[in-house]
């Protein structure tokens, strides 16, 4: 069977059907979820609120073939909800050691992935939403605007502020590892 | 200084967040299995206006149809406003003030008031109604609020809403009966003692007069462990009522809270 009788059958109330969507689609939600919140637990929150939430609303989706946008749509705003119910999302502060190993290059692989880190805390969960669906599941910015249900000129300033602001912190970043490095050296 | 354009930042960017897990938890699946059965599926209002079969007369006759029956509910509704008094609406509505996380407004699944990713319980303890976090389980009282005890996490006479994800977020909800002859001044401020006392305190000059659906409240902010918790008592009528908990979903749940 494929998608489309599942989700006709699911929207028509079989549960069998839904069963097998929701399978099929968890590990995706999560994979959105857990890198727009950055955090395992309010990600599962929120892939089980999108889930049930399908389950729902499925009735009311008027184009079945649009389903994985769809659903993409509701974790998106699951993870919004998760993340302005808990505030924490420039709250988080943690210390990063830099490596003194003679390795190629150390500073650079540490800032990248610390400095990334810290850089996308400080962006908004709208933010981060474009930068994931564009930076990891490659869509389009039009098909994120359709995903959204924001216009595309919208879609395109939130990804270039969004990169803007990180590029900045992590230069920044990158410049004092640098100068830390040649201080100690 | 101008910055140069770094050419490998997109694809660092694209490499660090694939190093994150894709893997959802097991007992994500399990709850969403085990959960959505018991949500009741949202009712569609499609008419198939594009079906092959039906012919251009017919589409027109159903055209039609829409603009008379819109034309008449119009017309009531328009003459039941015009002799409907000018007193608000009959279901009392919370005062407390919104949550700034209320849904956001481009939600997809917004459809009439209800919000999204929320059910409503219906406590089979009390006889209220609330809406709840689709994600919340729900655990209904098992017995009544006794007089002199207060609401906890572990109490049997509360009606409890869990995060599913380590129950980190929690409300709880319960009334009881007031002894006759006590004003609802008096019930608060026994409340207030009482509270005081309990396990997870809330000090005396903590509490603030407000209002609750109308009904005389007090509310107050404290914190359960790590947690900011915020708690309302109110009495309407002959009962004594209280929310308390996770501040965002606790004022969200007032606003559609509705007696029996």
């Amino acid at each position: 069977m494929d998608q489309l009788d599942l989700v006709d059958r699911a929207a028509r109330g079989d549960r069998a059907a839904f069963a097998e969507l929701a399978t099929g689609h968890i590990d995706r939600c999560f994979a959105l979820a857990v890198r727009i919140l950055r955090d395992r637990d309010r990600a599962q929150d929120a892939t089980q609120q999108a889930l049930l939430g399908a389950w729902r609303d499925l009735p009311t989706l008027r184009e079945p073939e649009r389903f994985d946008a769809w659903l993409y749509r509701l974790v998106v705003h699951a993870c919004y909800t998760e993340a302005r119910g808990t505030r924490r999302w420039n709250a988080r502060i943690r210390l990063h050691p830099i490596s003194n190993d003679p390795a190629p290059d150390p500073a650079h692989a540490v800032v990248d992935r610390a400095g990334l880190e810290d850089a996308f805390a400080q962006l908004t969960p709208e933010q981060r939403a474009v930068v994931v669906l564009h930076h990891h599941h490659g869509y389009p910015l039009t098909e994120i605007a359709g995903i959204l249900g924001i216009p595309v000129g919208t879609a395109r300033s939130r990804l270039f502020y969004a990169v803007r602001q990180l590029r900045t912190v992590l230069d920044g970043d990158l410049e004092t590892a640098v100068t830390t490095g040649e201080r100690s050296a | 200084m101008t910055r140069s354009i770094d050419p490998l930042f997109d694809p660092r960017l694209a490499d660090w967040l694939e190093d994150d897990d894709s893997t959802a938890p097991e007992q994500a699946l399990e709850i969403v299995l085990a959960s959505f059965p018991s949500i009741k599926q949202r009712r569609a209002w499609r008419v198939p206006w594009r079906t092959t079969s039906m012919t251009s007369t017919l589409r027109l006759g159903l055209a039609a149809a829409v603009v008379i029956a819109a034309a008449l509910g119009s017309v009531y509704f328009l003459g039941s406003r015009s002799t409907a008094p000018v007193a608000g609406p009959e279901t009392p509505t919370p005062t407390v003030a919104p949550s700034p996380t209320a849904a956001p407004s481009d939600s997809p699944a917004a459809v009439g008031t209800t919000r999204p990713n929320w059910t409503t319980f219906t406590s089979p303890q009390y006889g209220y109604t609330v809406d709840h976090p689709l994600a919340f389980q729900a655990a209904p009282a098992t017995e009544a609020w006794p007089l002199g005890e207060v609401v906890g996490k572990e109490e049997p006479w509360v009606d409890k809403f869990f995060s599913a994800v380590g129950q980190t977020t929690f409300v709880g909800i319960a009334s009881q009966q007031l002894p006759e002859g006590l004003t609802a001044e008096a019930a608060l401020t026994a409340y207030q003692q009482q509270v005081a006392e309990r396990f997870c305190a809330v000090p005396l000059d903590a509490w603030t007069d407000t209002t609750v659906l109308d009904s005389p409240a007090i509310r107050a902010e404290f914190s359960f462990g790590d947690s900011p918790a915020v708690e309302y008592a109110w009495i309407n009528g002959d009962r004594g009522w209280v929310i308390s908990g996770n501040p965002d979903v606790v004022e969200l749940m007032l606003e559609s809270f509705e007696y029996e």
